[in-house]
């Protein structure tokens, strides 16, 4: 992949100093613009998009702050593109990403696991045994998934047998695996989970990019999306490209959905039969894919970010934790609807995040964020669909902006230009969030 | 006594408008163009293949390029959705953060050696952004309704050929 040599970002003005607080600097004594002595430290919890997208914002709006990333991982896996790892036309490599960037620019990268955090010392616990004192601490630790949903299901079936391929590393390559041993004329089972989870177009774009594969290999193969919802995600748009590319709704469809009132919601597995069980059938399949329903990664859990939902409460102008102070919730683990669970999502959420962070460390006042977020699917290399948005703060929570937004216009009529054209706009935007990211 | 009342209750909901209209402030113009990275790149400048370099171009240029999007008289695959999310004062400030960043392009220009090394890297970045976006153009569904008010040549190489 190609980086950039110039990947500074402008800061001026980034953090502005309103004049309300100047008002209230001049009659309290305090200036605004003092910086506070002795470093402030921050420390991330999970180096994915969030939690490395804030570390590398937090050093260019404020080189004073000690910035320490907390990863137990040496490398990270993109998980958006990782269909088209499974799919056949994406190279692993292409999507795994190091931490060297970001520790060329003063990040302390520390690879282990935390177990803990301490609130009223302030300090991040580690499996290791370090104790990792912070001023603000960003938690990004993504989803964790619920394996005691699905009757048979645990951490051991989705490594060996039956994955769910929902991080993208080790279990990407296996489903790929596994797709390229079948034979021609088996059954993929994809099943998809309930709302809310990671990247809501996703198991759709993989069924898109299976498809893909098994129409040019293994035409006679079947996908069963077996799904515990009765709606998804660009719905329309996928329809409309399944229709056009794998004769879906005809007699004839590779691709067939069975949505959660019609029994598409799966309650067990069994891996040596390789049979799925929903409220009215069984499902036997040659290549399972079991997407369960998801929560909070666990760290949230463990320290107590979760509530009700098992999910993260924050306030949207700075991601802090509703629940304990200080600590900040980033990325999918977050409640930031109505923004959704996606790659844009977690990096945009990151700037703001950051930008707050050192508002906060400087006693300056939270800037007035702006948000955006694009989720590209890739139906096949040559048509792709999106669904975009812009956010902004209202004062008490994040908002769309109106009139902005929405899915990819032009329904059926759409050029095969314009279907192709978005396949590239996908890969661009792939490889320019990337080098935002990481580079 | 009731006329009271309601003075105090119409201060009260005047305050709290104000407090709201405040605290909706406009975002810095690095607020909203960092959000732009993800598609665009890091200050503007695009690892490709698609998505235009918007670093150092003209601030009208980028302004008038926004408004035509939100406005939808310039058609697009994606820019008319992003753009009609934003008022006028912020598509000012956006216009004004890419122009003033440095374009990785012409730091090539200004070094001959680089561009020596690498003679075709430039005409390839250049000539295949510049046709993506003439095809974005020409391929939209509603182009029909632009006043099309110079000759493009049309027959130009499909960019989606060149393999990057």
């Amino acid at each position: 992949m190609k980086k950039s040599h110039h990947n500074t970002v402008s800061r001026r003005n980034f953090i502005k100093i309103t004049g309300s607080s100047l008002v209230a600097g001049a009659l309290t004594g305090y200036s605004p613009f003092a910086i506070a002595t002795g470093a402030k430290n921050v420390v991330i919890v999970g180096g994915g998009v969030g939690g490395a997208t804030a570390a590398k914002y937090l050093t260019l709006l404020d080189s004073s702050i000690k910035v320490t990333l907390v990863e137990p991982n040496e490398a990270y896996y993109t998980c958006f593109m990782s269909n088209e790892v499974i799919g056949g036309n994406r190279d692993m490599s292409s999507i795994k990403f190091g931490y060297e960037g970001l520790a060329a620019r003063g990040v302390n990268v520390v690879h282990d696991t935390v177990t803990g955090i301490d609130p009223d010392k302030r300090m991040v616990l580690t499996a290791s045994g370090k104790s990792l004192p912070y001023d603000r601490c960003i938690m990004s630790p993504g989803v964790s998934m619920k394996y005691d949903t699905v009757d048979g299901y645990d951490e051991s079936v989705a490594a060996e047998k039956i994955p769910h391929a929902w991080k993208a590393g080790p279990q990407t390559e296996l489903l790929r695996a596994q797709l390229e041993a079948m034979k021609d004329g088996g059954t993929v089972a994809i099943a998809a989970p309930p709302n809310p989870f990671r990247c809501p177009p996703g198991p759709y774009e993989r069924a898109s990019q299976i498809a893909h594969y098994l129409t040019n290999n293994k035409p006679k193969s079947k996908i069963l999306i077996l799904d515990a919802k009765n709606k998804f995600s660009k719905q329309g748009l996928f329809v409309e490209g399944w229709s056009k590319h794998y004769g879906y709704g005809s007699d004839n469809s590779m691709i067939e959905w069975v949505n959660g009132d019609d029994g598409g919601k799966i309650e067990a597995v069994n891996p040596d039969t390789m049979t799925l069980t929903g409220d009215f059938d069984d499902f036997t399949a040659d290549v399972i894919n079991l997407i369960p329903a998801q929560t909070a990664g666990k760290i949230a859990h463990t320290v107590g970010l979760t509530n009700d939902s098992g999910w993260c409460p924050i306030v949207g102008n700075s991601f802090e934790s509703t629940i304990i102070p200080n600590v900040h919730v980033i990325g999918d683990a977050s409640v930031a609807s109505p923004m959704p669970k996606s790659g844009y999502s977690a990096n945009s959420e990151a700037k703001v995040c950051a930008a707050a962070v050192v508002a906060l460390l400087n006693n300056g006042e939270i800037p007035q964020p702006s948000y955006v977020n694009t989720c590209y699917s890739v139906i096949t290399p040559e048509d792709g669909i999106s669904v975009a948005m812009v956010y902004g703060w209202d004062g008490e929570k994040i908002v769309k902006r109106e009139g902005s937004g929405g899915l990819t216009p032009g329904g059926e009529n759409r050029s095969d230009a314009n279907r192709a054209l978005e396949v590239q706009y996908a890969h661009s935007w792939f490889n320019n969030i990337t080098n935002d990211i990481f580079g | 006594m009731k006329k009271t009342i309601y003075t105090v209750q119409a201060l009260m909901m005047s305050a709290f408008m104000l407090s709201n209209y405040v605290q909706a402030a406009t975002p810095t113009a690095e607020s909203l163009a960092y959000t732009c990275f993800g598609c665009h790149g890091v200050n503007g400048n695009s690892q490709g293949p698609a998505t235009p370099s918007i670093a150092g171009l003209d601030k009208n240029y980028i302004a008038d390029t926004m408004q035509a999007f939100k406005t939808d008289k310039r058609p697009g695959t994606i820019m008319g959705r992003i753009a009609k999310g934003y008022s006028d004062e912020e598509i000012e400030l956006v216009a004004g953060f890419f122009a003033a960043q440095k374009s990785n392009t012409a730091a090539l220009i200004a070094e001959p050696k680089v561009v020596a090394s690498m003679p075709n890297k430039l005409d390839e970045t250049w000539n295949a952004q510049m046709q993506f976006a003439l095809l974005d153009y020409l391929s939209s569904d509603k182009k029909t309704s632009v006043e099309v008010t110079s000759q493009i040549d049309i027959q130009t190489t499909n960019p989606l050929e060149v393999k990057r």
